[in-house]
């Protein structure tokens, strides 16, 4: 309730209301302690009018009726003591006495001592009695009436009743005094009693009102601080429950507003990291920096994003123009080397080849050469041939001579053998072994005219082929004589040849020398191609990652006027010239397989030096 | 002119792909033809079935070794690609030379082709160390797969056009003539390089200890991601810590495959 109350008092009313309610409460303390010291104050005054006054006076009264007596004792019995100053004496004392009667008398507020006030009185009245008699007899100079009545028991009696008065009075006064003072300490001990209560009470209720209005402003500062704390480390799940109408309220709701707003902003800063540059800013206020940054630096990026973006498109279009192009040359100059490669192989080819042509041509005219002389060797040898079979023909007419004697000679021979089976048949057993003999002979005879016969057959034939072979072996001269004079001319014509080949030869490999070269070169220029290829297509790997990249992120379109960004006209005039060619790219790329490398097919060397 | 029918393109291709790693699109027919019609020209095969049969069949790997000479795209010159050389004398060897122990700074150019990378890089360091060059071993490994560029790496012989690029107190420092327009890399500069046959499909590497530096330049642009992809791991493997990866300035790498930072284009480094 009252937790209730304090808490929703401006903070100012709070802190004036405690400092009033403390204050009040001092000042109550404050008056008991006045109060109490007053009273004490009161009562020891009462004491000291009441009882120390009079009680300081008594001893006086008794010093002067004792000085009296004395006076008087003394004009008793001593001589030579003049009246008159003891009567001025006397009076004098009188004088005192009375007024210190009266002073008593303003001072007593007791009854009994007021009682025995009187009661003193009227004994001093009665010794003032026997006194004003013996200041007669002083008067007369009447000495033995003063000793008489000084010393009567009368007078005794009357000073020792005032004697007694007074002391009763003291008495009295002393019994007082204690009174007064038991009273006093009493009072006191109860005026520091309450004040004690009423001090520890009024501290109590302080204590309670500075601790109730204490927390009610720590509390929320409490929350205030811890979450600001949170807020420091970057925690945003910060938490703030408090909720009043004073100004730690207030506090404590703008807090949370700021919390909300971190949050919100953590939002949009998370949606930039998620590389959402989409997130629209409001400003709170004109006086809004961060958010106002905030939507500047979205708005950049997103400028900046765009620009990337469509450079990165360019970039990436031109890459994939270029990658193609040099793709285009690198196939190109590939193609080129190859065929200048094949060239060079043909050529080479068509250089063995016009070097054997030469060496062939060398070898026929030399075999031409050859053919000539051995044709003309043939004709020769085709004369003496000739002359062979003339040789041989005459030489086996010849034979059919002989031939035609064998023949005879069988015949007798046959007819001899006849006879001679008819003589051994005559002779009987005797002539058995010779008619064996005979036979054997006839038999023999009859092979040899077989034999001549074939003879003579064979040679007719051989003649026959002898008139064929004359007759071809005169056209074979006759075709030697032919082939002399081809083989002249043929001669003639491989020299030319083999001259013409050679200067072939020669200019082949000047030739090949020339090609070797521009081989080179396009080789070079291949594997120059080749790499550029190479190394474009990673770039262009490289161009269409930052694409990827840039399109991940999202961007507005536009937000204002010049954003487009601009490519210098010289690659922007390179770009289209590229792009004008029409060149496409079809890169398929076979499917990733996992390449097993069990035993590469080209080992490497085993021993490295240091390494 | 030789035919391929797609069969026959793709067995091959497929062949040099797992071997050399090169990857051939389909486009690349030509390319193929052109650049192998000649072996089979010079061994009488008539088509390029019957080529791939031989390939398969022959033992000796002279016909692996004629087609990766063949079939690989050589291109290189002195200076290439020259911010890449000036990283490293102005970023690479002050490095090296603050933190490397027992003063073995180890590079590696991996597809060095005919040599004029490796060479580049050791006037380079040379240059970079000046008289301290006694004291160091700085000597470069500069490997390739084709035999026919190392032969000519190795000979160091170069027309003096393929020279212009280089400063002229480069020219006076490293090379001599030999015969008309040839120069020839100085012997001391050659033993600063020592060049060997290395197929980088190889399954695994074996070096005797990880490389400072390591330059793969221009070679993964004719390999497809993924075998490119196992090629940086392996040369990620091994990298010294802080080492450097330098590939070509046009390629890039996938660096979520990789745990390599980059530094600028085509410089990469171990963290
Ligand atoms: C275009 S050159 C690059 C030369 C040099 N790095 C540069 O950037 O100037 C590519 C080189 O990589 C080599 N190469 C291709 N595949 C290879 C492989 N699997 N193993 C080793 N070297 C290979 C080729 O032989 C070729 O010499």
């Amino acid at each position: 309730m009252i937790m209730r109350l304090i808490k929703n008092l401006k903070l100012r009313v709070k802190l004036i209301l405690t400092f009033v309610i403390v204050a009040i409460l001092m000042i109550i303390v404050l008056g008991i302690g006045y109060v109490a010291m007053n009273k004490t104050a009161d009562n020891d005054d009462r004491l000291y009018h009441e009882v120390t006054v009079p009680l300081t006076i008594i001893p006086d009264m008794l010093d002067n009726i004792n000085d009296q007596q004395q006076l008087i004792a003394m004009s008793a019995l001593a001589d030579g003591v003049s009246y008159q100053e003891v009567l001025t004496e006397l009076e004098r004392y009188s004088l005192e006495m009375d007024e210190m009667y009266a002073q008593m008398g303003e001072v007593l507020t007791d009854e009994h001592a007021i009682e025995l006030w009187h009661d003193l009185l009227e004994k001093y009245n009665v010794f003032s009695g026997f006194k004003t008699k013996i200041i007669n007899f002083l008067k007369m100079d009447n000495k033995p009436a003063v000793v008489y009545a000084y010393s009567g028991a009368e007078m005794q009696k009357a000073m020792e009743d005032v004697e007694d008065s007074m002391e009763a009075l003291a008495e009295r006064l002393y019994e007082m005094g204690q009174e007064r003072g038991d009273y006093n300490k009493s009072a006191f001990h109860m005026w520091r009693r309450k004040f004690i209560i009423v001090l520890f009470v009024n501290l109590l209720i302080a204590a309670y009102i500075v601790i109730v209005v204490l927390k009610s402003i720590a509390n929320p500062l409490n929350e205030v601080i811890k979450a600001a704390e949170k807020l420091v480390v970057g925690d945003i799940e910060a938490e703030l429950r408090w909720e009043s109408r004073d100004e730690l309220g207030y506090l404590s709701d703008t807090f949370r507003k700021i919390i909300a707003v971190t949050k919100q902003q953590a939002a949009v800063l998370q949606t930039l990291a998620e590389n959402d540059f989409t997130p629209d800013i409001h400003l709170r206020s004109e006086k809004d920096v961060l958010n106002r940054s905030l939507a500047e630096m979205i708005k950049n990026s997103n400028d900046m994003v765009r620009k990337i973006a469509t450079a990165s498109e360019q970039v990436a279009v031109g890459a994939e123009q270029l990658s193609a192009a040099s793709k285009e040359i690198s196939q190109g100059a590939a193609q080129q080397a190859s065929a200048l490669e094949q060239l060079t192989a043909s050529m080479e080819e068509i250089s063995v080849q016009t070097g054997e042509n030469a060496e062939n041509a060398k070898k026929a005219d030399k075999l031409a050469e050859a053919a000539k002389s051995n044709a003309d060797n043939g004709n020769h040898l085709m004369q003496d041939m000739l002359k062979a079979i003339e040789d041989i023909s005459v030489s086996s007419k010849n034979i059919n001579k002989i031939l035609k004697a064998i023949d005879d000679i069988a015949f007798q021979t046959n007819i001899l053998s006849l006879n001679a089976a008819v003589e051994a048949a005559r002779a009987g057993n005797y002539g058995k072994g010779f008619a064996v003999v005979a036979e054997e002979i006839r038999a023999l005879a009859e092979k040899s005219a077989e034999a001549a016969k074939q003879s003579g057959e064979l040679i007719e034939n051989a003649m026959e082929k002898v008139a064929h072979g004359t007759k071809i072996a005169g056209e074979t001269a006759e075709a030697l004589k032919r082939i002399v004079s081809g083989a002249e001319e043929v001669a003639s014509l491989v020299g030319s040849i083999a001259a013409a080949s050679e200067e072939q030869a020669i200019g082949i490999a000047q030739i090949n020398q020339g090609i070797s070269q521009v081989s080179e070169v396009v080789q070079k220029n291949s594997a120059t191609s080749e790499e550029v290829a190479a190394s474009e297509e990673a770039l262009r790997h490289q161009a269409e990652g930052l694409k990827d990249i840039v399109e991940s992120i999202k961007f507005k379109e536009f937000t204002d006027e010049k954003t487009d960004f601009e490519l210098s006209p010289e690659v922007l005039e390179y770009l289209e010239s590229i792009y004008k060619k029409k060149y496409q790219t079809n890169v398929v790329c076979p499917d990733e397989e996992n390449v097993s490398t069990s035993l590469v097919a080209v080992p490497s060397d085993k021993e490295f030096g240091k390494y | 002119m030789f035919d391929i029918s797609d069969k026959e393109f793709e067995l091959l291709s497929e062949y040099i792909r797992k071997n050399f790693g090169i990857h051939l699109k389909k486009e690349k027919k030509g390319l193929l033809i052109g650049r192998l019609q000649n072996i089979l020209i010079k061994n009488n095969i008539p088509n390029f079935s019957k080529y791939y049969e031989y390939l398969l069949s022959d033992k000796t790997g002279e016909a692996a070794s004629v087609l990766a000479n063949r079939i690989t795209t050589n291109h290189t010159y002195f200076m290439r690609e020259a911010a890449h050389m000036d990283y490293m004398k102005d970023h690479v060897l002050p490095y090296l030379k603050s933190t490397v122990e027992e003063r073995d700074i180890r590079i590696w150019s991996a597809g060095c082709s005919t040599g004029e990378e490796p060479y580049t890089l050791a006037m380079v360091i040379d240059e970079f160390f000046g008289s301290d060059k006694l004291f160091w071993d700085t000597k470069i490994l500069a490997t390739d797969i084709s035999d026919e560029v190392l032969n000519k790496a190795k000979k160091g012989i170069y027309g003096i056009e393929e020279l212009k690029e280089l400063p002229l107190g480069w020219k006076l420092n490293y090379f001599e003539p030999v015969g008309r327009d040839r120069f020839e890399i100085k012997p001391f500069l050659k033993d600063e390089v020592i060049f060997r046959k290395f197929n980088l499909m190889e399954e695994r590497f074996f070096f005797k200890k990880p490389f400072h530096v390591i330059f793969c330049k221009n070679v993964m642009i004719y390999f497809e991601e993924q075998t490119a992809k196992k090629l940086v791991d392996k040369f990620f493997h091994w990298l010294e810590p802080g080492g450097y990866l330098f590939v070509g300035l046009s390629e890039s790498l996938k660096r979520a495959s990789s745990s390599l930072k980059y530094m600028e284009p085509g410089v990469y480094r171990k963290e």
